[in-house]
């Protein structure tokens, strides 16, 4: 816990900030989101005409109960730590929110694509790109390996000069949500999405071109917060020099924040900018092809997810013990 | 840059896809030294077997339009013979024009519809 009153009100201000962009993302995981493609589809999946005058609207009610649930959970961990005053908690409740309704839209979207989505239309014709997909054209390998070098140095630290305080599940979640970040990110590149619509395949491959970067993108955004949290952490327990200076713990929190705030904007402004390229386009996965079925997200890609989910959830259930 | 192919072509898959890449060699949308794909990520994309694609590349290989290169994956390359003998050019345009006499079409017709393809092949080439 730290001990600082000085940095208790700027906390707040964080938790307040939080509180905003979370307000943001329920709207538009609740509002947006089923909707982005238009009346026509249903989390991307094709959906006869009139859809939402029957059962889509039973389908729409479904799926928002489930991101209230979701958003009903958190608010309550949010004020379970609040009141508990285990501030250390809130990066990690941030980093929950966004795993949390990740994993809300790919299980539902899932469900629905195997009910709803079970007889997409079959086109023949279809075109597929010749442009190479290298991991070097979606990452900065200096900025990986700044980031590999901080994990280190942090682990580092905190194993040589570390405090009796240290919590070592902290840093260990932290460290296994950046891997499971990195390797969910090189699937994105590396994934096979469905071939694009013979027709206007260059504005199917933009979108979905955009699309993968875009992913790309919000998880090294997402990664950075974590890796700036796990630096933190171990400066604030591993160099006590830092844990007694208050401007120190002040650029410390205003690091993450800016950080954070990247990220935020990174989702904000990435998704509205997806949701304007893709209008009046088919997105993959709502119809099929003789080749290839259709499919939301590859199956490989979300057992890895699943599995690397459901370890991040036990090590934070086992952490909050 | 795309490919189209198509379920209801009679031509097997790895064919169109050779096919393909070669009409937009002539075309010049693929230059030398141009990089495709690897045949992982194609055959991931277009979702068939890994062995459609490794045919296609395979054929194009040993025609002489593509050349592996280490460290560059596949790559167009100009080792294939400029001037191909007449005779091997000549039979499958024999062929075709079989074909479209076959299907009720008169010469003046033929001579339309070619020059009407070897513009489209220009125009493409010119559009790069």
């Amino acid at each position: 816990m730290i001990q600082h009153s000085q940095a208790a009100w700027t906390l707040l201000l964080v938790t307040g900030l939080i509180v905003a962009a979370q307000a943001a993302a329920f709207k538009l995981f609740f509002w947006d989101t089923p909707l982005k493609n238009g009346t026509g589809f249903f989390l991307g999946i094709e959906v006869p005409p009139g859809f939402y005058q029957g059962a889509g609207a039973r389908w729409l009610g479904r799926y928002r109960a489930l991101i209230l649930s979701v958003n009903v959970i958190l608010a309550l961990a949010l004020i379970a730590i609040l009141i508990s005053g285990r501030w250390l908690l809130l990066p990690l409740w941030a980093g929950g929110v966004a795993v949390l309704h990740t994993a809300a839209l790919l299980g539902f979207g899932a469900y629905a694509r195997a009910k709803l989505g079970a007889s997409p239309p079959v086109e023949s014709r279809v075109a597929i790109s010749l442009e190479s997909r290298r991991l070097r054209d979606y990452f900065s390998l200096p900025g990986e390996a700044v980031m590999a070098a901080i994990i280190v140095a942090s682990w580092l630290l905190l194993l040589l000069r570390g405090d009796a305080r240290v919590d070592w599940f902290a840093p260990a979640v932290m460290t296994y949500t950046v891997m499971g970040l990195f390797f969910l990110a090189i699937g994105a590149v590396r994934i096979g999405l469905p071939p694009l619509p013979a027709d206007r395949p260059e504005e199917h491959q933009r979108w979905v071109e955009e699309s993968r970067r875009y992913g790309v993108r919000w998880m090294t955004a997402f990664q950075w917060v974590v890796v700036a949290v796990l630096a933190s952490y171990a400066l604030l327990h591993g160099w006590p020099l830092v844990a007694a200076t208050p401007w120190a713990i002040w650029l410390l929190v205003g690091i993450i924040l800016a950080i954070w705030l990247g990220q935020v904007l990174t989702t904000f402004i990435g998704g509205r900018r997806l949701t304007a390229m893709g209008r009046g386009l088919r997105p993959p996965g709502s119809w099929s092809t003789p080749f290839r079925q259709a499919k939301g997200t590859p199956r490989g890609w979300m057992v890895f997810f699943w599995a690397w989910f459901a370890g991040l959830a036990a090590l934070i259930v086992y952490s909050v013990r | 840059m795309f490919l189209t192919v198509d379920a209801d072509d009679k031509r097997p898959l790895y064919q169109q896809i050779a096919d393909g890449v070669k009409a937009l060699i002539a075309s010049g949308e693929l230059r030398e030294g141009m990089a495709l794909p690897s045949v992982r990520q194609l055959a991931g994309d277009l979702g068939v077997n890994l062995n459609t694609i490794a045919v296609a590349y395979r054929q194009l290989q040993e025609e002489g339009f593509l050349r592996v290169r280490h460290g560059a994956g596949t790559v167009v390359t100009s080792e294939r013979p400029t001037r191909i003998e007449e005779e091997a050019l000549r039979k499958p345009l024999r062929s075709a024009l079989t074909q479209w006499i076959l299907g009720g079409r008169d010469d003046s017709e033929i001579v339309a519809a070619v020059r009407r393809e070897l513009a489209l092949i220009h125009q493409k080439g010119e559009s790069r």
